[in-house]
């Protein structure tokens, strides 16, 4: 049990009195750019530099193995973004990238909750305090206070 | 300002090859909050969500939906269950370790982040599911659950127990899942991390406090607590630790229950008589089981697959002549 699990719980408790977004980054892992994971290192730890260049500087072959009708296939290519498959580093050379990006978001907008795990940047927006339900908007039954807030949260 | 902040992360998280999840990156409204208007600016960058959606890997939403995810990752496991029972044939003493270690597991981290009421269905299901697996060793024998009922729950409960206790360490998710919420809260609420209202969560852990057995079973003191298990292992995080020693102080409520309900030094005429003789078998057994499974990947010590699932039918209380069937030959090695 670690940090997902208290993360799921904490926006569980925040989900009964606000709503939440999660922003799954998609292929994530594979899909960053090897420049901005190296860019990272540089402005953010830099005794490491040598070391991640040693692993990630050079171009490195992968071996993908697939069944194709039943007949096995292997395809070789190049590994040229993202960190590598089952690479110790991975998860703590893309937090590292996206460090700068996850701060100025939350810098820029502090009214959202927003914790990120990796991957996940969950956000969620405070409740309005309890009102009345006076009709519906959109088809939907809500309360004076979401009525509101709401067309300044989602301007 | 929603649709602003979505527009910043796509701006900013784009140029190096970050694109937001199209199916899991949508917007999960309360049910008393008014959807986004057709057409409007935040539609066009994401999705309603009108139930659910996953959070670090855990189903948040309205309750229906919360109980039917957990339903459905129960299915999804039975593919794995299945793949075990047929390794019965070849080895049965791995298949029942891997029952325990893997399929008993598999379900752990929805129990950490799942609200237990909301898991009733899904834990009976799935340890319904486990138990199953657990008498169909081997599969081509007569199917154990056709024996008596009583035997069958108080063989399931003796499974439940730790090894020290006596049991084969498969405890169930019935005892399971609230102490792993309960861990899991309280390791929340104590992380400085997230600035976590307790109002948030009172519900939810009032509502795993009050499910059967479960307060009582939880030491009322700081000592008592210490006391529940020993466990030292370093490797271990402080929550697992928590919920360790809550599954250990529940694992003491059955066995009370079990020594309680079928007491060794009774009156010959009492019909429970039967019961205790067998319940005291298999408490004496439990030596015998920890070798066993501790010795699995020693080559030398590897068992015959028939005889051991004879020795373990015989362990939990479920003799093949308790369903009024002949002993097979394989007993007679035992």
């Amino acid at each position: 049990m670690g940090d997902p699990a208290k993360m799921a719980t904490f926006f569980r408790g925040l989900y009964n009195a606000g709503f939440a977004i999660t922003q799954d980054a998609c292929n994530a892992f594979n899909a960053i750019s090897r420049q901005a994971i190296m860019d990272a290192v540089c402005k953010h730890w830099p005794e490491g530099v040598d070391l991640i260049n040693a692993f990630y500087g050079p171009d490195a072959l992968v071996l993908y193995e697939y069944t194709v009708d039943g007949a096995g296939v292997v395809a070789v290519f190049v590994s040229m973004e993202g960190t590598r498959q089952g690479c110790v580093l991975g998860s703590f050379l893309f937090d590292l990238a996206m460090l700068d990006i996850y701060n100025a978001l939350t810098a820029k907008y502090p009214m959202f909750v927003t914790y990120a795990l990796t991957d996940d940047l969950p956000l969620a927006i405070k409740p309005p305090p309890p009102g009345t339900t006076v009709g519906t908007l959109t088809g939907r039954s809500c309360t004076i206070c979401w009525l509101i807030s709401w067309p300044t949260m989602i301007a | 300002m929603l649709a602003d902040f979505l527009a910043d992360y796509d701006c900013l998280a784009n140029p190096i090859g970050i694109h937001r999840h199209p199916a899991n990156g949508k917007l999960l409204v309360p049910t008393d909050a008014p959807l986004p208007a057709p057409g409007s600016r935040l539609l066009a960058l994401t999705a309603v969500a009108p139930d659910f959606l996953i959070v670090a890997g855990a189903c948040i939403g309205t309750d229906t939906e919360v109980k039917l995810h957990a339903l459905r990752k129960v299915d999804s496991l039975k593919t794995r269950a299945n793949a075990i029972i047929r390794l019965c044939a070849v080895n049965s003493l791995s298949a029942l370790e891997l029952i325990g270690q893997v399929a008993n597991n598999a379900l752990n981290y929805h129990l950490q982040v799942t609200p237990p009421h909301l898991m009733t269905e899904a834990v009976a299901t799935f340890a319904g599911m486990i138990a199953e697996a657990r008498l169909l060793i081997p599969p081509h024998l007569t199917p154990v659950s056709e024996g008596h009922p009583i035997r069958l729950h108080r063989a399931n409960q003796v499974a439940s127990l730790a090894k020290a206790a006596g049991g084969l360490g498969h405890t169930t998710a019935l005892i399971k899942s609230p102490c792993a919420y309960l861990a899991t809260t309280l390791s929340l609420l104590s992380d400085p991390t997230f600035d976590v209202p307790v109002c948030l969560l009172n519900d939810d852990i009032e509502a795993a406090l009050r499910l059967p057995g479960i307060s009582s079973a939880i030491p009322t003191s700081t000592k008592d607590f210490a006391l529940a298990g020993h466990l030292s292992e370093p490797r271990l995080s402080t929550p697992r630790k928590v919920q360790g020693k809550l599954v250990v102080a529940c694992d003491a409520a059955v066995r009370a229950a079990l020594l309680r309900d079928n007491p060794v030094d009774i009156d010959p005429s009492d019909p429970r008589l039967h019961e205790s003789n067998h319940l005291t078998l298999i408490l004496t057994r439990s030596q015998a089981t920890r070798s066993l499974s501790a010795s699995q990947f020693l080559k030398a010590s590897r068992a015959d697959p028939l005889a051991f699932a004879a020795y373990m039918r015989f362990y939990f209380l479920m003799l093949l002549a308790a369903l009024g069937h002949e002993l097979p030959a394989c007993w007679c090695h035992l």
